[in-house]
């Protein structure tokens, strides 16, 4: 049990990004919810079947890819070096 | 402004959190003292990060490796890797995301709550949740404190408060008590000027500080942060508005055989192009550029107006120009320890003010298409795959991709 098993693609805002990056080569991609669920095998998976089902966007690689989530919109700077 | 009667606000800071990381993914490095050091090889550097054996053995943060290694003989020393902690960073915010949901990250290794009325009652319940969930799916290795307060000021202090492995609990009906006991210094958002201001209108204990009025203290820092400090040490729900967006810019100790003019330059094309992708990723045009180099005995910086630029091409000329001028002014061995190139004087992309009278829009439009498409490139082959120009990242990597405490890197940095 784990985020990835807990969470639904359906579940997540359509703007929401993921982090898709290669366990073989390093390649990081990025893609939406929304382009993602456009997938029907994928509509109702979880993260760890989303996960599962996508590869390395390199043609020569194709190795299994790792999922994470990317916060950035939620990043606040100290104002004044106050939190 | 609100007062709030419970702790609404969660404070969560991880402890050691660059050395955690490193145990985490190095199982040789458990249980054994380590700093995190910037490279490897390096002993005029400093520990940028310790883990909780090393702390316990006299070893802190920015202690110089020298310093470090006589305190700790068998200290190890580890070089730093940016990307593993931005991993670990989205990673463990996904895991606490399925207990409660995150209202702002902080820095790589702070973030902050908002406790539902429920939670309010037994904030350290949450805490538990969140400390059980990291254990049972995480690992021991990475521990954090917490820290619950009326708002996030107080709520970040009493986190610290805690450390390690903190579960502190600072409610509204208990204050100012455990306020009284600290220093001056120990409030985020007091630094050495400050305190120094601070001294001189006799304001010396925290009694002092509580005690003064809030116009006073706005007065004594020189802007609006002090009042915002009196009603957020009060206890009074003080949200700081974000900051707008002011520059893209990166900067770079050169290392001890790279500080000529010769090897600073290529330095500063690299990373002023870094900066660019990310100006043009959040969709910002830049209007003047900066140089800033860091000399033995001083400093050299100027800056140049550009017209509304987000092109490589025509960043790169204008580096190229404060070059030129940079050439001229400088002896030719003057010694450069530093280095720092900035995009400032903003604008959206979308709504940016094209110069009247240089009459350039067919040239900007064809290269902004270009480097748009060198982006996609990069960006789908997951390196820097096309440049302008030519491309050597500098010995020991990690350029344009650390760890800030206002930024957090993205995969893309590192390309």
């Amino acid at each position: 049990m784990s985020w990835k098993s807990e969470t639904r693609l359906s579940d997540m805002d359509p703007t929401a990004r993921m982090e898709i990056t290669c366990r073989r080569c390093g390649l990081t991609r990025y893609e939406t919810q929304a382009a993602l669920i456009r997938r029907p095998a994928l509509r109702f998976a979880t993260l760890e079947q989303v996960e599962a089902s996508l590869t390395c966007a390199d043609r020569w690689c194709h190795g299994r890819v790792r999922l994470s989530l990317v916060y950035d919109d939620l990043n606040e700077p100290f104002v004044g070096g106050m939190a | 402004m609100r007062k709030p009667d419970q702790a609404e606000c969660l404070y969560l800071d991880f402890d050691g959190f660059f050395a955690s990381c490193e145990q985490l993914a190095h199982p040789g490095l458990r249980g054994k003292p380590v700093g995190v050091v910037p490279y490897a090889g390096g002993t005029g550097t400093c520990v940028i990060a310790c883990s909780a054996e090393a702390k316990r053995r006299g070893v802190s943060s920015v202690m110089s490796v020298r310093e470090a290694l006589r305190v700790c003989p068998d200290l190890i020393l580890q070089p730093q890797s940016p990307d593993l902690y931005r991993r670990a960073h989205n990673a463990l915010l996904a895991e606490i995301a399925m207990v409660l949901p995150i209202e702002a990250v902080k820095s790589i290794d702070e973030l902050t709550c908002r406790l539902d009325p429920v939670q309010q009652q037994n904030p350290r319940a949450v805490g538990e949740a969140i400390k059980a969930r990291l254990f049972k799916l995480v690992g021991p290795w990475i521990k954090c404190s917490l820290g619950y307060a009326g708002n996030r000021q107080l709520a970040k202090m009493a986190c610290k408060a805690g450390k390690p492995d903190g579960n502190m609990l600072w409610h509204p009906a208990d204050m100012p008590g455990p306020l009284l006991g600290l220093r001056l210094k120990d409030v985020p958002g007091i630094g050495k000027n400050v305190l120094r201001r601070l001294w001189d209108a006799r304001i010396v204990e925290m009694n002092d500080l509580l005690k003064a009025q809030p116009k006073q203290l706005r007065a004594l820092w020189g802007n609006v942060t002090g009042e915002r400090m009196w009603y957020a040490l009060h206890g009074y729900d003080v949200r700081v508005p974000p900051s707008e967006r002011g520059m893209y810019g990166h900067s770079r100790v050169m290392a001890p055989d790279q500080r000529t003019l010769s090897a600073v330059k290529p330095m500063s094309r690299l990373l002023l192009v870094k900066a660019a992708r990310r100006m043009r990723r959040d969709g910002w045009s830049a209007s003047r550029l900066f140089l800033w180099l860091g000399l033995w005995d001083g400093s050299w910086g100027t800056s140049l107006y550009l017209p509304a630029l987000c092109d490589d091409p025509g960043i790169l000329q204008g580096l190229d120009q404060l070059w030129t001028q940079a050439e001229a002014e400088l002896p030719s061995r003057a010694v450069i320890a530093r280095m720092g190139v900035t995009l400032g004087e903003l604008s959206k992309s979308s709504q940016r003010q094209m110069d009247l009278l240089t009459r350039d829009e067919p040239l900007r439009q064809r290269l902004e298409g270009m480097t748009h498409c060198i982006d996609d490139l990069n960006r789908r082959y997951g390196r820097t795959v096309v440049s302008i120009g030519p491309w050597s990242p500098p010995p020991g990597g990690n350029a344009g991709g650390k760890i800030s405490y206002t930024r957090i890197p993205s995969a893309e940095d590192f390309y």
